[in-house]
């Protein structure tokens, strides 16, 4: 039984366990013709190898530290336009940053409908009535990896309102801008400086396409979503909310990443207030598979996310994942509701922070700091 | 869709830094080999090690990034040389580093440059993967590291690496009859 080339050419690398060489060599001691094929092959390889070896580049040091600075200049930066909905997706309402992006886009994705018409009969489907929080064992998405989401998903977005945001010096002109009664924090001696954020607005149109594109990105190319959605037009408002920051704070405090010049932050509190945000659409679809799906991208098993997705209503719970190894959460009562109180640890130049959250009257609040987390509770329930 | 570029922050990943220092060498001198040219290498390793980053953002971090990132160098890099365009620039690089790097015997860096020319010809139309496991193997991978890297069993590698042999050799003579 003669020897197939293969096993020659692995015999002449030496790469063949010592029994299988063995076994060829008595092969080839009394078979000339597979001896000549073995030498044929021999002798083709050395060719081959000589003429790659001529591609060897003469020894040139390549300087990886300098390399790697260049490669950080060029691979880090500010996602484009627009910026705001970058922003958003890096997770604007809490510290733990982008995996909100992860299960924005679920929730959006989540209101599609079979049909294309939309503008005919508009139900307000998801408003916050209640905020729950889901713990992952590992950063489902990153601060990084939620721009590019949003940078990718703001390619089918077409913005329909983009309100600036604008420093107001009263709370009265703040409640005027927003169109609700601003509340502040009694509790606080100092004045806080206002901003009233502006209204946003956009319109999404799901593409398949880059729904996969998106899963592969994160490298979950296993999840589908149902062709269905393909071409439903999902709308979704923002509406102008007041944010009031108390003390010393840094200067953008919405970037979580932004190197932070050292300085005592522990006296900025943020309370920021909006209205429930809404996503509107024809409904039809069942939210709760496309959630669970969302949670298996941020690393549940199959079945923990539809152990969680039975304790919450989809329709009107605002659900945070909050990555195990950098931040913990408790829940908390607060103006007489469940709030969640999450502990963001240090990460580098960036102290430890906290955010609380919760919803009244159709309100989304969060108070957020740096100092002692023990004062986020009476602070809020000093709102008026 | 356009292009998205990576959006790192080298202060929070210290691991990924590492594997970058630790292997950009290698990976500049995979694609130099393929691209002769080591402008465009040195570029491609950064696409290479852009990839390594999409490619670990929500998974675990690769157990084995080695192998990842020389199955992607040669497989960019040979992408590279079948994009005729660029070969061509690539070529006249070539020519020009092997001139400076031999200025005291101009005549044998022109014929170096013409065989590497020919070479990366050859290189160019063989199928991707099997001028993939010629250049990885000429890297000095051992049977074992080729099967890792190209996801086959080790006890195919031997026959691969004849058969792209074999159609290495059939190529050149094609285009080099002599």
């Amino acid at each position: 039984m003669c020897i197939p080339d293969g096993a020659l050419r692995a015999r002449l690398d030496g790469d063949l366990a010592a029994a299988d060489a063995l076994a060829v060599d008595n092969h080839l001691a009394d078979c000339a013709g597979c001896r000549d094929r073995s030498e044929a092959l021999a002798e083709r390889a050395g060719r081959v190898q000589a003429l790659l070896g001529e591609l060897a580049p003469p020894e040139v040091s390549a300087d990886a530290h300098a390399a790697w600075t260049r490669f950080l200049a060029r691979h880090s930066g500010a996602a484009a336009q627009p910026s705001w909905l970058s922003r958003l997706f890096a997770g604007r309402l809490a510290p733990a940053c982008g995996a909100l992006a992860v299960l924005t886009l679920a929730v959006l994705l989540a209101f599609s409908s079979e049909t294309r018409a939309f503008a005919q009969k508009l139900l307000g489907l998801f408003r916050v009535r209640n905020i729950a929080v889901v713990s992952l064992d590992r950063r489902p998405v990153t601060q990084e990896q939620g721009k590019v989401l949003g940078q990718m998903l703001s390619e089918s977005v077409v913005v329909t309102k983009e309100g600036k945001p604008q420093p107001v010096s009263t709370r009265a002109e703040a409640s005027r801008l927003a169109s609700f009664t601003v509340r502040l924090l009694s509790a606080r001696a100092d004045q806080p400086r206002l901003t009233v954020q502006g209204e946003h607005a956009f319109q999404l149109t799901v593409e398949m396409a880059r729904v996969q594109a998106l899963l592969n990105l994160v490298g979950r190319p296993d999840l589908r979503f149902p062709d269905a959605l393909n071409g439903a037009k999902v709308a979704v408002n923002i509406p102008s909310g007041v944010v009031a920051a108390y003390g010393d704070c840094p200067r953008r405090p919405h970037d979580a990443d932004a190197p932070l010049p050292p300085a005592d932050w522990s006296n900025c509190v943020t309370v920021a207030q909006f209205p429930s945000p809404t996503v509107v659409t024809l409904p039809e679809l069942d939210i709760a598979p496309i959630a669970e799906l969302a949670l298996q991208l941020g690393g549940l098993t199959a079945e923990e996310a539809r152990a969680f997705s039975r304790t919450v209503d989809w329709t009107s719970t605002l659900v945070i994942p909050v990555p195990r190894d950098v931040a913990s959460f408790e829940y908390v009562e607060v103006e007489g509701v469940r709030g969640v109180l999450i502990h963001h640890r240090s990460l580098g130049n960036r102290p430890a922070s906290y955010a609380l959250l919760w919803t009244k009257n159709g309100m989304v609040h969060s108070l957020s700091g740096f100092g002692n987390p023990s004062y986020a509770v009476p602070l809020a329930n000093s709102l008026e | 869709m356009a292009a998205t570029e990576a959006i790192l922050s080298g202060r929070d990943d210290p691991a990924f830094e590492a594997v970058f220092v630790g292997y950009y060498a290698r990976v500049v001198a995979v694609l130099h080999r393929l691209v002769g040219d080591r402008a465009e290498a040195e570029e491609l390793a950064g696409e290479v090690f852009a990839r390594l980053y999409r490619q670990e953002l929500a998974s675990a971090r690769l157990h084995n990034p080695g192998g990842w990132l020389y199955r992607t160098a040669t497989r960019l890099g040979i992408d590279a040389l079948r994009a005729a365009r660029r070969r061509q620039r690539y070529e006249q690089a070539a020519g020009a580093a092997a001139q400076a790097a031999a200025p005291d015997d101009p005549l044998a860096a022109m014929l170096r440059a013409e065989q590497c020319r020919q070479v990366r010809a050859v290189l160019a139309k063989l199928k991707p993967a099997q001028a993939q496991v010629l250049m990885l193997r000429a890297g000095g991978l051992s049977y074992k590291e080729l099967a890792g890297v190209l996801g086959i069993k080790p006890t195919s590698v031997g026959s691969m690496l004849a058969r792209a042999e074999a159609e290495f050799e059939r190529v050149y003579r094609k285009l080099n009859p002599s």
